[in-house]
């Protein structure tokens, strides 16, 4: 059986924060240190470009992609951090705080808490062991998310999509496929005829 | 660890917040204790889609902690204004607003109190909010409302006058169907207005629909849009207009659906090609009002004339200007020009109602109504206004940040320093409880049961049991009202006996529907065949006629001449300051848009909320180069009312000439005596449309650099 991934359609998010909320609610209720400031494990991050009158947007959700090789581990000290079974887990009581696995995450999924230590997703593990999505997955109003067997897009039109190329996985192997709407799914308008009033 | 496996029980509820949508929510139990918030486990149909909340909706926990929450019945002390308080004990509170009652209706009987609500907890079929309020009044005696519609008025005038009523739009999976979607102001990314109204547009484009956003602003919406075209605010009606002159010179407007099905098109037709005051409504002659070039106006028309069905789905931001009737007639004159009205697929300017179809009992009201109703955007001159007789002398606001909400913000707080007394009911220390003298702590939904309806369309009935209970010595306005109402007579009356949990019962149990279902799911749905307003009506006009006088729908409407408006939906410039305008002290306009994060200004307390998206004035490049201001600068935004202070978001997001801030962040005077919260009621004005409808898109402000 192939991995379970992480496979997110920024064609259909529209940055709403469904999931950083939902994931805060849940994080807030494993770690209920903090609770006005509940560990941030998701972020979306809006990307914007492109000049007046043709401004591009789109969202990244960015959480912890439970990577094959992952970075953060490598560099942890104390070996806090290590990859059992489908996930990347981090032993909190054994964090320092040195900040060293948030420094190497490429995706930035490693937040720290007021004092210091590193906390990140731990992808849902308790939901999926009992089958159940992810809880960003299921709160997604817009169904942008996935937690899936393999990297096709979803949705009824697939070939409106392409590999996100923006996304630079790092060769570390993370667990989540970017999609993005192809340009040639948007038909340019025919030329006008500029001569009438 | 929280184990979610052992002995969690699922118990449906729903957000009650004034906002547009209603969703499917679920609280994860373990005993009496609430876990966490999620979403109903069962897969999506497209037949029977799941109402998933947004982040509003999954952030309730917050609520329960929020620093700002009022956690006993307080008492003012020193100045009003000073935000002093000291705790007191519910029976001194409920005895001091009583006797404050009592004593003002004597001396100048109960006209002198306003009571105020709104942009908070829903009224309607819910306990909460106005419902109970308003019972309460209406057995006290006749008393001052400001009470009104500052969300669609002016779209619910053009409704009225031309469909004879308000209606609701089409169910969203409707939009499968569509071919073609203008999202015209609207921005269900960030608004909903109805869950799901997002996941099916992107749906839609899935199956080939093209999206066209025209908004001055190319919001999150931008996501699901193939193309952005900018529009000036407030000058919607003179692109729908060139539009129209299009598809007339090009035969596209449906000429049957107008003979059949409409009146009074031959005014609005001689206005389009000029014949009635010599000005053909070209792109050319749209282009210089709106801002939007010649050829792509006669692109929007050909693709609108060539493409069915097409939604043209307008939101409530074009209308809440000026001349905003004018915009939401011409709306509902554009989809009969096409003949998109009650076909899947097509749609109409809605309004949406709660009136709903479900047969079950409301709050009901006692003998007395409100003798006056000062208008809600302006209420603040009513209290200044010493003619008034007898005047306002206790403003009673229940779920309203009243101040934070209505246009001008800085003359509401005078406006409130006027009175003899003001009384906040909130669950929040607002911007408008800071000011009260007696603040009574109100609990949020999760702390209270009640029965909510879905807006406009997907009609959808929900119960939302207490799931925990009140914050601190927090109460519902139910309980707070029932004991008011014991004090002073009439608490039999008021109560008849129940509890609120004991109305709920009573009116499911006289309910014919299946309550029992509906206790069990916490909602009973009205799926089956998407529905598409006024089929029936399309199908058969005389057996199905609109609520009009002709039973048509009628584009040219007397009625709006009662209110110095055209007869036809033609485009009016609204009249100006002189300070306001290109060239003038104020240049720039700006809009004041919902948040995704709040309800109005409500959530503006939740902690958990508050941080994910910075607050900032949006401007473009080219004006933002103009003043000396870059990325994430502080600067100054300023309007005849007052001043904000902000950092900027420099972006080409925004078109020039346009500037946007939020509304709903709280306000905060700074001891300059300017607002460091980044209220955008600071820098509107109290004008509104002709028919009475507010007018906060209509406000011309300058944004400058903040002197170091």
């Amino acid at each position: 059986m192939s991995e379970t991934r992480f496979v997110i359609d920024t064609a259909r998010c529209t940055g709403c924060l469904t999931c950083a909320v939902a994931c805060a609610d849940r994080a807030a209720t494993l770690d209920d240190s903090t609770p006005h400031e509940p560990p941030l494990w998701l972020s979306v991050e809006a990307i914007e470009s492109g000049d007046y009158p043709h401004p591009q947007l789109f969202f990244r959700v960015v959480h912890c992609f439970h990577c094959q090789r992952p970075a953060c581990a490598e560099v942890c000290p104390v070996e806090a951090i290590s990859r059992e079974g489908d996930w990347v887990v981090l032993d909190e009581g054994t964090c320092i705080g040195c900040g060293a696995c948030e420094a190497a995450c490429p995706f930035g999924a490693i937040a720290r808490r007021p004092d210091g230590t590193a906390t990140k997703c731990d992808g849902c593990a308790d939901q999926t062991a009992c089958g159940r999505d992810p809880v960003c997955v299921r709160a997604c109003p817009m169904r942008a998310l996935h937690f899936q067997e393999d990297t096709a897009p979803v949705g009824e039109a697939p070939a409106a999509r392409v590999l996100d190329e923006a996304f630079d996985d790092a060769g570390i192997g993370p667990r989540v496929t970017y999609w993005r709407r192809s340009p040639r799914a948007i038909p340019r308008p025919e030329p006008e005829d500029t001569t009438r009033p | 660890m929280a184990d979610e496996t052992t002995a969690v029980r699922e118990i449906p509820f729903t957000c009650t917040l004034d906002c547009g949508s209603r969703c499917e929510l679920v609280a994860l139990m373990r005993g009496d204790e609430l876990l966490r918030i999620d979403t109903p486990s069962r897969p999506d149909t497209v037949e029977r889609p799941r109402l998933v909340p947004c982040a509003r909706g999954r952030a309730h926990r917050g609520q329960l902690i929020a620093r700002e929450r009022v956690r006993h019945p307080l008492r003012r002390l020193g100045a009003r204004g000073e935000g002093h308080f000291e705790a007191i004990s519910w029976d001194e509170a409920l005895d001091e607003v009583a006797e404050c009652l009592t004593a003002t209706k004597r001396r100048w009987g109960t006209q002198a109190v306003m009571h105020a609500q709104g942009a908070g907890a829903i009224m309607g079929r819910g306990l909460h909010g106005a419902s109970a309020s308003q019972r309460f009044f209406s057995y006290w005696g006749p008393w001052t409302d400001a009470r009104g519609n500052e969300s669609n008025y002016n779209a619910s005038m053009a409704a009225t006058w031309m469909l004879g009523e308000r209606i609701n739009g089409s169910d969203r999976a409707t939009l499968l169907d569509s071919r073609l979607i203008l999202l015209w102001g609207m921005n269900p990314a960030e608004n909903h207005m109805g869950p799901n109204t997002a996941h099916f547009i992107a749906k839609a484009r899935d199956h080939g629909a093209r999206v066209i956003l025209i908004d001055p602003r190319y919001t999150d919406s931008g996501v699901l849009a193939d193309e952005w075209v900018p529009i000036r605010p407030g000058t919607d009606a003179a692109l729908v207009a060139a539009m129209g002159h299009e598809l007339e010179r090009n035969g596209w407007v449906d000429r049957s659906f107008l003979d059949s099905h409409t009146t009074g098109y031959v005014e609005y037709r001689r206005y389009l090609l000029g014949e009635s005051d010599g000005v053909p409504k070209t792109p050319v002659w749209a282009e210089t009002i709106t801002g939007v070039a010649a050829p792509t106006i006669r692109y929007l028309a050909r693709l609108l004339g060539t493409t069915h069905p097409a939604a043209i789905l307008p939101g409530w931001g074009p209308q809440r200007t000026l001349a905003g009737e004018q915009a939401a007639r011409a709306f509902i004159a554009l989809a009969c020009m096409t003949g998109n009205v009650g076909v899947p697929g097509g749609g109409l300017a809605s309004v949406g109602t709660r009136s709903g179809t479900w047969a079950i009992g409301a709050l009901p009201r006692g003998p007395f109504g409100p003798l006056r109703n000062v208008t809600p955007g302006a209420w603040a001159r009513h209290v200044l206004d010493e003619g008034l007789d007898p005047p306002l002398r206790i403003a009673y606001i229940v779920a309203s940040n009243l101040i934070n909400r209505s246009p001008d913000t800085r003359l509401n707080i005078k406006a409130l320093h006027a009175l003899d007394t003001v009384v906040v009911q909130d669950p929040y220390l607002t911007p408008t409880a800071h000011h009260a003298d007696i603040v009574l702590p109100i609990c949020t939904e999760l702390e209270r049961p009640d029965i909510a309806l879905s807006w406009g369309h997907d009609d959808h009935l929900f119960y939302s049991p207490r799931i925990v209970p009140p914050v601190g010595e927090s109460r519902s306005d139910y309980w707070v009202f029932a004991r008011l109402a014991e004090r002073l007579g009439f608490g039999r009356m008021y109560t008849e006996g129940r509890t609120e949990q004991q109305w709920l019962d009573h009116l499911m149990a006289h309910s014919p529907l299946d309550t029992a279902t509906l206790r069990r799911d916490g909602i009973l749905r009205r799926d089956g065949a998407p529905r598409a307003a006024l089929a029936t009506f399309r199908a058969d006009p005389d057996a199905h006629p609109v609520a009009t006088r002709s039973g048509r729908i009628e584009i040219s409407t007397p009625q709006a001449m009662r209110f110095g408006l055209p007869l036809i939906p033609s485009h009016v410039a609204p009249v100006r300051d002189a300070d306001d305008g290109p060239g003038g002290a104020h240049p720039l306009q700006l809009v004041t848009p919902h948040h995704k994060l709040r309800s109005n200004s409500c959530l503006a307390g939740n902690p958990w909320l508050r941080d994910l998206e910075p607050h900032a004035v949006w401007i473009n490049p080219r004006d933002a180069e103009a003043r000396g201001i870059g990325a994430g600068d502080a600067v100054t935004v300023s309007s005849s009312r007052g001043m904000i202070v902000v950092p900027a978001k420099v972006t080409s997001r925004i078109m020039p000439g346009v500037v946007c801030v939020y509304q709903g962040t709280w306000h905060q005077p700074g001891a300059d005596g300017h607002d460091h919260g980044g209220c955008a009621n600071v820098l509107t004005d109290q004008g509104v449309s002709p028919s009475g409808g507010y007018a906060t898109h209509s406000a011309w402000v300058q944004v400058s650099r903040r002197a170091p």
